[in-house]
């Protein structure tokens, strides 16, 4: 039976700990907290929170840069362990199966090395045969329309706009065939005429080669043309999951309420009139309260639950996860 | 390499005269230090050092150079030399059997100072006893000496230092009497002179005499107490400087960089002990540790070398490249290695380092004449290399020799204009160097 | 609290002496020495704003949005090439006045700033207070008056004032935003220029910063020129849009117009390629580049990339005013 899960996460929990004196502990930073989903091969889907919310932590988890403390992860079939442990075979396969496209362009390419160069370093660690990689070189620089690729070969990235370097990042990403891309604020660096441009090419590399794709950002209005389901993450949880539509219009979770009301459309009436924010701050990531960590800041909070018991999945209408006790 | 070349484009250059000035003084000390060791190889330059068995007999005591000249009305006495075999021999046969040999070496003196010094060297088979005679110019003959005693083998008559002629020349001594000018005895005669060497030896002997006059001037660079040419010391010290300077601060920084960038990026304990023996190093004391070590143990230039070396390999720079790669190692392409699978060692060598390694340049260039002065400062200690002569060398001996007091400035001046101009060179590369590539690379 | 001031001396007396708009700018323009040639960061500019009106200034990066609020402020770095034009402030032309008397009168005084990233600049090792307090202790005001003018400003950007003894790293994000606006607000200016005020902030505080900017706008009837690429978020506060692409001014004119339908090509594009949430569009994007401004090329600067360019645009169109609104683009030569 043909599988069509690629990733598989159940209660993943990804803890740093804090070192005090280069070796007592202080604690520790619950950056992922328990957070489960399926990903479908060739899905995309969209992770929006804002920062400390843990989701750049649960992108380098599922990369394979962080390690997880707890919980179970499943990619392509291959159990890997949520154990502490050394770099062991399977953090290197899972980094090779999965593209990173990085937030700022200019940062993720190293300025020393030409855009062959950088395009031929994935292989180089990979162990690609030379032949082969010459092949790739060409066949990423036009997957991505960095065309006619031999005028772009030679150029150092400084010599590249902004666009054109975000290109390089995602040739860079895909040049091993990766199964999974991992795209970390992909376009918030650039300019809004380039945004678009940039996001529907990820989005036909997806279509063309079945690729699942991971974005994780706190706009979701630019992506929302891009994927198919949301997650909305606070406080190193998974508050609400749904398809992208129904998170817009229809939002459950106080939080993703609360977002969404804050995010402006570009309409002259907005200066008119005030928007409603919650008060206060996201908790702290070593000492989060309490029951739902949202409910401090919450209007619809139920006295002597949401305060001391954290709030389990519940599936309302059908594809459609919250974590709230309004739920129940 | 390439890309280094790019940015030192010739606009940049010209912007920055410095860069110019010092480029050309460090070239003009390395075509000084090629023709050194071109003109006077090595062995010849130990061999001119060291001195030997009538190595230095040529050259005058405490000469100065012969630029000296240009600065006076008069023409200052320089060196000459009757060598063995260009005196003019007549033999005579004696009637026991014996000849009677008169060896004449003539040599012209057209100066308007007196030399400060006059030997006669001979060369016999057989011991026997000598006459010498001196011709002047205006005819006048002197007497030196009669029945001197020359032995088989070399001889050296120390005319100059001859008491009794002292006397006999009403209390001018040898060197100044023999040449004054009877009319104004303060000045010395101009013509031809003659050294008359007369000895009875046996008819299967020989006999050879070789006079020097030496000069007031000598050289390029003059000579230091030894008698030694001062140009040999003054050429090889740019190479020996060079060569020490340029090795250690390749040495020391190049090996600081790499292990700041192997310690910072593997972190953990590594880094806490790179760090903690960086602390401790910096408190040794470095001069005293070379001084202890080249009193009891060795005090070749290599030893000192390695010593400086790994002295200075844990220094500050440690520090200093450590902070830079701690924020390097928080970049976003690194994390995007990692991400393709890169492992620490081509994480360290081919993105850390190369990213950092322009600001190596100009530290590097900026090192150089430190430990240029340092090898000096050994030197004029009194622990530089035994064998080779360096500019220290010469400090070192000038100030053993009460230089200053003797009022021989140009035995201190010169090579320590030579060290000051080498760090100053140096110097302007290094400054503009970091000027050059330190803006683009505060975004580090 | 409502941090209602009396309407200042300063602005009272100049409202009762000057009636036309407060700022007006003529032909401005700011050229730069660079390696390899002149850069023509800010070309032509002209506009009005009049008393108490937010003007958002949008554009891509590389437009000149920076370097026209860095002229307008006199904030020039050393490579100037050229700096001219005409900047009226409540009708004095302030480009003519002498640099001490720009410095005292005009900078910080009259019109203030926050840059990008201001709220990471601030000193870590002073009290946050004392540096909100500072442009007033170098003009030689009392230690206890400034402070207590901080204390105010404070008030009306919404940090308790028990955070005025605090250090910059014991703030959040939100909370050093605010103190920095604090900051150009304590003097009392008529304008301050915002660049990118919220860019590098959440969604949620970026919302709270925001609002307290409305609050602001509204108790203090202030002018605020607010630069920033992100088009959505300008709409919070602008009553008026100055777009500006290749260092020129493309379009100014209402926000109700131009966030709507704006007129010129360029500003139709943008506005079409930003994402909204709320209403089903699909953006689009506009293929190619801005032009380079060391060397701008003939004619209207936007016409290589222009769905509607024809033969006039060979020749720039001059910035033709009809009524409140200004373009400039030939579709508009007779309205």
């Amino acid at each position: 039976m043909e599988n069509n899960t690629l990733l598989s996460i159940k209660n993943l929990q990804t803890y740093f700990e804090l070192k005090r004196w280069g070796f007592l502990s202080a604690g520790f930073v619950k950056a992922v907290d328990g957070v489960s989903f399926e990903l479908a091969k060739g899905e995309s889907v969209t992770i929006v929170g804002e920062s400390g919310s843990g989701k750049t932590t649960l992108l380098r988890t599922i990369m394979g840069l962080a390690k997880p403390t707890g919980g179970e992860m499943v990619f392509d079939g291959r159990r890997l362990n949520g154990e502490r442990g050394q770099m062991g075979r399977d953090t290197r396969w899972l980094r090779s199966q999965v593209g990173f496209v990085q937030q700022d362009p200019y940062g993720a390419l190293p300025s020393f090395m030409n855009v062959r160069r950088i395009l031929r370093e994935p292989l180089i660690v990979n162990k690609v045969k030379k032949e082969e990689q010459e092949h790739r070189v060409r066949e990423s620089m036009e997957e991505v329309r960095l065309i006619p690729a031999d005028d772009f070969l030679p150029k150092f990235p400084h010599m590249l706009s902004g666009g054109q370097q975000q290109r390089l990042v995602i040739a860079r990403a895909i040049i091993l065939h990766p199964m999974l891309i991992a795209a970390d604020e992909p376009v918030s660096m650039l300019d809004a005429s380039v945004r678009v441009e940039i996001l529907e090419l990820i989005g036909r590399i997806q279509r063309d080669h079945n690729l699942a794709v991971i974005y994780v950002t706190h706009d979701l209005s630019s992506v929302r043309y891009f994927s198919q389901r949301a997650f909305v993450m606070y406080a190193a949880k998974m508050v609400e999951k749904a398809d992208v539509r129904e998170i817009v219009n229809n939002p459950l979770h106080p939080y993703t309420q609360v977002l969404l009301n804050a995010i402006p459309d570009p309409d002259a009436q907005n200066a008119t009139r005030f928007r409603d924010v919650p008060p206060g701050e996201p908790p702290s990531l070593i000492n989060p309260p309490a029951g739902c960590r949202f409910h401090p800041r919450c209007q619809h909070i139920i006295e002597g639950l949401c305060d001391e018991e954290e709030p389990p999945e519940f599936e309302p209408e059908p594809h459609h996860f919250v974590e709230c006790w309004l739920y129940k | 390499m390439g890309k280094l070349w790019a940015w030192l484009k010739i606009k940049e250059l010209r912007r920055y005269p410095s860069l110019a000035a010092g480029v050309i003084l460090v070239f003009l000390f390395v075509v000084l230090s090629l023709y050194a060791v071109v003109s006077i190889p090595y062995s010849e330059a130990v061999r001119l050092w060291r001195g030997g068995p009538g190595v230095w007999d040529d050259y005058p005591r405490n000469a100065e150079p012969v630029w000296f000249d240009l600065f006076t009305r008069d023409q200052l006495s320089r060196t000459i030399v009757v060598p063995f075999g260009a005196g003019l021999k007549t033999e005579e046969p004696l009637a026991n059997g014996m000849k009677r040999v008169e060896t004449l070496l003539p040599f012209s003196f057209e100066y308007d100072t007196f030399p400060v010094e006059l030997s006669m060297f001979t060369l016999t088979t057989e011991v026997t006893n000598a006459t010498v005679s001196w011709h002047t110019p205006d005819g006048r003959i002197i007497t030196l000496i009669e029945g001197r005693r020359l032995n088989r083998g070399r001889t050296t008559y120390y005319i100059s230092q001859d008491e009794l002629l002292k006397n006999q020349l009403e209390g001018m001594a040898p060197h100044r009497g023999l040449f004054a000018d009877p009319e104004d005895r303060g000045k010395p005669l101009r013509g031809e002179y003659q050294l008359v060497v007369e000895a009875e030896l046996g008819d299967a002997d020989e006999l050879d005499a070789k006079l020097v006059v030496y000069g007031q001037i000598h050289g390029l660079g003059g000579t230091d107490h030894n008698k030694r040419d001062l140009m040999v010391a003054l050429l090889w010290g740019a190479p020996v400087g060079l060569m020490f300077g340029i090795l250690a601060a390749i040495g020391a920084q190049v090996s600081t960089f790499v292990l700041a960038g192997v310690g910072t990026w593997l972190g953990g304990k590594i880094d806490r002990v790179f760090q903690w023996v960086t602390q401790v190093n910096l408190i040794l004391p470095v001069l005293p540790i070379l001084i202890m070590i080249g009193h009891f143990y060795s005090r070749s230039i290599w030893t000192m070398l390695g010593l400086v070396i790994a002295l200075n390999v844990f220094s500050a720079a440690m520090l200093t490249y450590r902070s830079m790669f701690l924020q390097l190692k928080e970049s976003a392409y690194i994390e995007a290695a990692q991400a393709y699978g890169a492992g620490d060692a081509r994480i360290i060598f081919r993105y850390l380092l190369p990213k950092l390694a322009p600001t190596l340049l100009p530290q590097f260039v900026l090192v150089v004449p430190s430990f240029v002065f340092l090898e000096a400062t050994l030197s004029v200690l009194g622990l530089g290399d035994p064998i080779l002569p360096t500019w220290g060398k010469i400090i070192n001996d000038a100030y053993t020799q009460g230089a200053l007091y003797k009022g021989l400035y140009y035995w201190i001046v010169q090579p320590a204009a030579l060290l000051m101009l080498m760090g100053v060179g140096f110097a302007l590369i290094g400054f503009s160097l970091d000027r050059i590539f330190n803006p683009r690379l505060r975004t580090v | 609290m409502s941090a209602r001031t009396e309407k200042s001396p300063k602005r009272a007396g100049a409202s009762a002496r000057f009636q036309g708009p407060l700022l007006r700018v003529e032909e401005l323009c700011l050229h730069f020495h660079a390696s390899y040639g002149v850069v023509r960061a800010v070309e032509g500019v002209d506009f009005e704003l009049a008393r108490g009106q937010t003007v958002a200034v949008l554009g891509e990066s590389g437009c000149g949005k920076t370097s026209l609020a860095r002229a307008i402020l006199r904030l020039l770095p050393r490579n100037i090439a050229r700096y001219s034009g005409k900047v009226f402030l409540e009708g004095t032309d302030i480009m003519k006045l002498s640099e001490e008397r720009f410095r005292h009168d005009i900078r910080w005084n009259k019109i203030s700033m926050v840059s990008q990233s201001a709220m990471n600049s601030l000193n870590p090792v002073l009290k946050v207070g004392y540096q909100v307090a500072e442009p007033l202790l170098l003009n030689h005001m009392g230690k206890d008056q400034a402070f207590e003018r901080a204390r105010q400003v404070f008030g009306i950007v919404g940090v308790p004032p028990a955070f005025l003894d605090r250090y910059a790293f014991e703030l959040s994000g939100g909370m050093r935003q605010r103190a920095i606006i604090a900051m150009a607000l304590i003097a009392d200016p008529v304008m301050v220029i915002l660049d990118e005020p919220t860019s590098a902030l959440d969604v949620l505080t970026q919302a709270n910063i925001m609002n307290a900017l409305k609050r602001i706008k509204q108790e203090l009837n202030l002018n605020f020129m607010l630069i920033t690429h992100d088009i959505a978020t300008s709409s919070e506060l602008a009553d008026e849009v100055l777009c500006m692409y290749a260092g020129q001014l493309v379009e100014h004119s209402k926000a109700e117009r131009f966030y709507r339908e704006p007129l010129h090509p360029y500003a139709q594009k943008l506005m079409a390629s930003v994402p909204t949430l709320r209403v089903d569009k699909k953006p689009e994007f506009i293929t190619g580049q801005p032009p380079s401004l060391f060397n701008p090329p003939e004619g209207c600067r936007f016409a290589p990339r222009c769905h509607k360019r024809f033969d006039r645009c060979q020749e720039e169109p001059p910035l033709f005013v009809h009524g409140d609104e200004t373009v400039k683009c030939w579709l508009y030569e007779n309205r």
